[in-house]
């Protein structure tokens, strides 16, 4: 079924919304959710708490896009649950690494002056992230949106792991000049 | 905290870049690329392996003692005498038609058509193995040979010195009768200190 019949099956508060979503999104959110908490039982929850945010938002909410609005949705209900989860310790998952890796895009501090809202700060990547090539851009963000692992990456572009760290190092490098350059700070 | 921060915010980047990095899909590609790298390999292998049997004595036939050890070594040196050019030349160039003496590099060129022609005998070898002495070929015996002694007292049985190799493997080296058989059938060749058992119709 087409993205915008399942989003008009929500607007007309048809439950048949949360099944036909389910069939065709639920692997690709099931995937995000795994790879942020490695966990069956706390992915399967987070899933069915998208559904259910899902239904909560539309109406208003129209999607353009619904997978991303779907995957955003699970994602930052993943992301909170491990926050939760492992608040005292480290857990397992692709998350860790990748959250450790995160930090080297920002400045340096005492380089700039102000720190940004979250949202200035998602305007920026966004900005930034349309400057890269098509490859650059979709490996930053299979690793820090999709939080796949390196082998994982590796494999879906036909690259070799040494190179996919190469090319992540590299855009957080770029990044990290890119929000230097445009003033912001964390 | 940043960490958090830049992974929320991170997740707040356009759909339209969301979209496309989720359908990407795994590369197939990769999978020839693998197929391309092991037949590669193999082909490499196959390259060594083809190479090794050419050039080394361990592919040769096993069991022969020192007579096959001292025509394997005296094979390599004499391979490694042959210039390119020469071993070219030698490929085209025809068997002999007499048995005198030539000059060195007319010898090589000899031995390495001669060698061609008998590689239809047991050994593998590079073109270099067939001897000419007085109007006949001879080449190695076989490591099954009955009459190859067992614990290769080939010295004990050098006969009546014949001559000299004319041209071909061991060319100028001295050639003796073995034991009570007949020159036509069988000779051996004093090389570098050793005796070699050749015998012949190496050409047939």
């Amino acid at each position: 079924m087409e993205d915008s019949r399942i989003v008009d099956l929500y607007w007309a508060r048809s439950e048949q919304a949360i099944a036909e979503t389910e069939r065709k999104y639920g692997g690709y959110c099931r995937a995000i959710a795994r790879n942020i908490l490695k966990n069956e039982e706390d992915t399967d929850e987070c899933v069915s708490d998208t559904w259910l945010r899902a239904w909560n938002a539309m109406p208003d909410a129209r999607p353009s896009i619904l997978s991303a609005f779907l995957g955003r949705i699970t994602r930052n209900l993943s992301f909170d649950r491990f926050k939760a989860a492992h608040t005292d310790k480290r857990g397992g998952g692709n998350l860790p690494a990748a959250l450790d890796e995160l930090p080297e895009c920002v400045p340096a501090p005492g380089g700039v002056e102000d720190t940004v809202a979250e949202h200035e700060l998602s305007q920026a990547i966004d900005r930034f992230l349309r400057t890269l090539p098509e490859r650059e851009c979709s490996v930053f963000l299979r690793r820090y949106w999709y939080v796949d692992s390196i082998a994982e990456i590796a494999l879906r572009f036909g690259l070799k792991e040494n190179s996919v760290k190469s090319i992540l190092f590299r855009t957080r490098e770029k990044l990290q000049r890119y929000l230097e350059k445009e003033g912001i700070a964390i | 905290m940043k960490n958090e921060t830049l992974f929320r915010a991170v997740g707040g980047v356009g759909d339209d870049l969301v979209e496309r990095a989720g359908a990407q899909a795994p590369q197939k590609a990769s999978r020839a690329r693998v197929w391309v790298k092991w037949t590669a390999l193999a082909a490499c292998a196959a390259l060594v392996i083809f190479c090794a049997a050419v050039l080394s004595p361990v592919f040769r036939p096993k069991g022969s003692t020192a007579p096959s050890t001292q025509f394997s070594a005296a094979a390599s040196t004499q391979t490694k005498e042959l210039a390119p050019e020469q071993s070219a030349a030698a490929a085209a160039a025809p068997a002999p038609e007499s048995a005198d003496s030539a000059s060195s590099g007319t010898s090589n060129s000899t031995t390495a058509a001669a060698g061609s022609a008998a590689s239809g005998t047991s050994e593998f070898g590079p073109a270099a193995i067939v001897a000419f002495f007085d109007g006949e070929s001879y080449i190695p015996a076989e490591s099954s040979d009955p009459n190859l002694p067992a614990d290769s007292a080939l010295s004990s049985l050098a006969g009546e010195e014949l001559g000299t190799v004319e041209s071909g493997w061991g060319a100028s080296d001295k050639v003796f009768a073995y034991g009570d058989l007949s020159p036509k059938d069988y000779i051996l060749i004093l090389h570098e200190g050793e005796y070699v058992l050749y015998r012949g119709g190496g050409l047939q």
